[in-house]
């Protein structure tokens, strides 16, 4: 049976736009392998920057936040928690960084050849996931130099890292989009990416931010993420444990920035190739 | 359905496809607003790249579109290949889809020869599985085998093409679009892609191939569309639409006059061409003249008048100089008005259309004082030269001489036991 295309303008939907990058799910395979591959080609210790990065950071973290300031995470290791809820902070912000500028950065690929452009910010995620993993080996062998043990809570976390790639699958479709107009985009990212860090459970506890802000705080999707990692990572602790309604809040907030997301990259993708 | 069989045999349909592009610079804070509220649109922000096109492929037809830069190639191209959307119309493809707009679109510099194989082939469509299959096919045909774990910013501009072509010829679509891809590499390797096209337009594939390459056109087509300022111009045999683009873009006038540049040292001011016979056409069995005027306005040695004939495909037929006859290798010019003329002797070029070009040869090879855009003209055969001397075929090439072909001797009995017999000859010789 020969496969029939048919191209119109305003043609596909998103539903069939979700289901034609499922067909080229060996594309966004490549795609991230191939950032996977060129990110370590030239460095000298390769793949070991995956684990450097994140274990100077809670290094640094461990000295300013809980040695200086004096944050305290009750009876768990401070570097442990920190870890925890900073193991998928990295990977949230790697996936968001990317994904906002794959189109710009495959502007020759955009201009050149089809595929459904969904496909690209995915593949940034799923290289972002590699990442990740590799970091949470790292974990394993902190955990273990502790001498703790995670609780069966921990079956949770592809739970909490699926929410977070959805999360930067959502803010980051909507932001690669624009960007391709506006670049400016690309300049206020990083900004954006530390002003949220610091908006989110990483290194102090959920439970010291003042009551009276949480109604706003709440809203950042990631701190039900943050607090799940260390909920699903840690032993059971008065500053680990997520509140049922932090989390409900948290999904449907995330779903919203997924549909909004898709909206925006699907009004504005035909135009892509013209633009970019 | 009698109307879905109808369809069912034409691989392409495009029915009233036009596209539209909005005019204008880099973003501004007023187009953000401008984005975000989508206000009136006006008739001149826009420009139409393609018009109402249409047209249907049937399966195995190799369609070649030609037009000048900024015709709608390249959009109707980018559009079939659902790159970018159409504003209005509709296509209706049949078949498995590559196109190929560029060569080695997603190739990356940090990867070697083998990891760009894979990656540039699933960008073009192909599954792991087929790269597999057809790996050491590429391999071999791209002849890098021993580079194949070099990073490919290592490659010469040379080895990087043809990897990149060795991959994209083995797709193995249904409907084939190609952009312009043969304008890269050395000759040598040109030779081998133009094979390679062949064979695919000779696999009963459909092909949709954009070239300003006339030859290439007219060889490996069997069909072409011409477009020109968006619209479908002309559609039929590739032939005829090749050279009816040549004609509009060049004029086909017997002599071309050009002003007075005050600021050249020499320059060309006419152009013209010549025959004998009394009716208006040129045939290729007398002899053509040639005539050429220039104008030098100071003192210069050096410099040589010089035409360029070249043949349909822009192929370089013959380069003249006027020097070649000069008794002594430079000569000096006094200010003046010089005219010059040199004659093709008949039974040179075959029948087709030719451009003259002339231009003053200066200094380094390739430097050249002035240049002209010439004159088109078309040689005919008169009436019975071809079938009466030759029989009735029509000979290829872009010369048709007589040559000397001595008469047959004959120099054994016919073959009884073939090869032991030719033996005996080639001995002989």
């Amino acid at each position: 049976m020969q496969p029939v295309t048919v191209i119109e303008a305003n043609r596909s939907g998103i539903l069939a736009e979700i289901r034609e990058s499922w067909r080229y799910r060996e594309l966004l395979g490549f795609l991230a392998w191939r950032d996977i591959r060129v990110r370590y080609r030239h460095t000298f210790v390769g793949f070991a920057w995956a684990l450097i990065e994140p274990f100077l950071t809670v290094v640094a973290f461990t000295l300013l936040f809980n040695r200086i300031a004096g944050i305290e995470s009750a009876d768990i290791p401070y570097p442990l928690y920190c870890y925890a809820a900073m193991l998928v902070w990295n990977f949230f912000a790697r996936a968001l960084r990317d994904s906002t500028t794959s189109f710009v950065t495959n502007a020759t690929l955009v201009r050149k050849v089809y595929f459904p452009r969904l496909v690209l910010p995915t593949a940034c995620i799923v290289a972002a996931g590699v990442d990740f993993a590799c970091a949470l080996v790292m974990y394993g062998a902190m955990l273990l130099y502790y001498g703790i043990t995670p609780t069966w809570a921990i079956l949770t976390l592809p739970f909490w890292v699926a929410l977070a790639a959805f999360n930067a699958l959502g803010v980051g479709l909507a932001l690669a989009a624009i960007n391709v107009r506006f670049r400016d985009i690309t300049q206020a990212l990083p900004f954006l990416l530390q002003l949220w860090l610091l908006a989110t459970p990483i290194a102090y506890p959920l439970q010291s931010v003042p009551a009276s802000w949480l109604g706003w705080y709440l809203l950042n999707p990631l701190v039900a993420v943050a607090q799940g990692m260390r909920w699903a990572l840690l032993p059971e602790s008065t500053v680990t444990t997520v509140d049922p309604q932090l989390l409900v809040t948290s999904v449907c907030i995330n779903a919203l920035l997924l549909w909004a997301g898709l909206r925006v990259f699907q009004r504005s993708q035909k135009g892509f190739a013209d633009v970019i | 359905m009698s109307s879905q069989r109808q369809q069912n045999s034409a691989a392409i349909e495009v029915v009233g496809l036009s596209k539209r592009y909005r005019l204008g610079g880099p973003p501004k804070l007023s187009r953000l607003r401008q984005w975000l509220s989508r206000p009136v649109e006006r008739e001149t922000d826009y420009i139409w790249s393609l018009r109402d096109v249409g047209f249907a492929v049937h399966e195995g037809e190799v369609l070649g579109i030609v037009g000048r830069n900024g015709a709608g190639k390249s959009t109707l191209l980018k559009v079939l290949s659902r790159i970018t959307e159409p504003t209005t119309g509709r296509v209706v493809m049949r078949g498995r889809v590559s196109s190929l707009l560029e060569v080695g679109t997603g190739f990356h510099p940090d990867l070697t020869g083998r990891e760009n194989i894979f990656l540039n082939g699933s960008i073009l469509g192909m599954s792991r599985n087929e790269i597999q299959r057809q790996f050491d096919a590429i391999v071999e045909f791209a002849d890098i085998a021993r580079f194949l774990d070099t990073p490919v910013k290592r490659y010469s501009s040379g080895m990087y093409v043809r990897l990149a072509f060795a991959v994209a010829a083995h797709l193995e679509p249904e409907i084939l679009i190609i952009d312009e891809v043969l304008a890269v590499g050395d000759v040598a390797f040109q030779r081998k892609c133009l094979g390679a096209m062949r064979n695919i337009a000779g696999s009963g594939r459909t092909v949709l191939f954009v070239s300003h390459n006339m030859a290439a056109i007219n060889h490996f087509c069997t069909r072409a569309l011409r477009l020109r300022e968006g619209r479908l111009v002309h559609d039929g045999k590739p032939a005829d639409v090749t050279s009816g683009y040549i004609a509009d873009n060049y004029s086909n006038e017997r002599a071309r006059r050009w002003p007075f540049d005050p600021s050249k040292r020499m320059q060309i001011r006419a152009l013209e061409i010549r025959d004998d016979n009394a009716e208006n056409v040129l045939y290729r069995t007398e002899p053509i003249e040639i005539r050429l005027t220039y104008e030098v306005s100071q003192p210069v040695s050096g410099a040589d008048p010089e035409l360029t004939i070249e043949s349909s495909d822009g192929g370089v037929v013959l380069q003249t100089r006027e020097l070649d006859c000069a008794e002594q290798g430079s000569v000096r010019r006094e200010p003046g008005i010089y005219t010059t003329c040199v004659t093709l002797p008949p039974r040179l070029l075959n029948v087709g259309s030719y451009l003259v070009r002339a231009s003053i040869a200066w200094g380094a090879p390739h430097e050249h004082l002035d240049s002209r855009d010439g004159l088109l003209f078309e040689l005919h055969d008169p009436e019975g030269e071809m079938t009466t001397r030759s029989g009735a075929r029509r000979r290829l090439g872009v010369l048709c001489l007589n040559l000397p072909w001595a008469p047959p001797t004959r120099v054994s009995e016919a073959s009884v036991d073939g090869d032991a017999q030719l033996q005996t000859v080639a001995s002989d010789l």
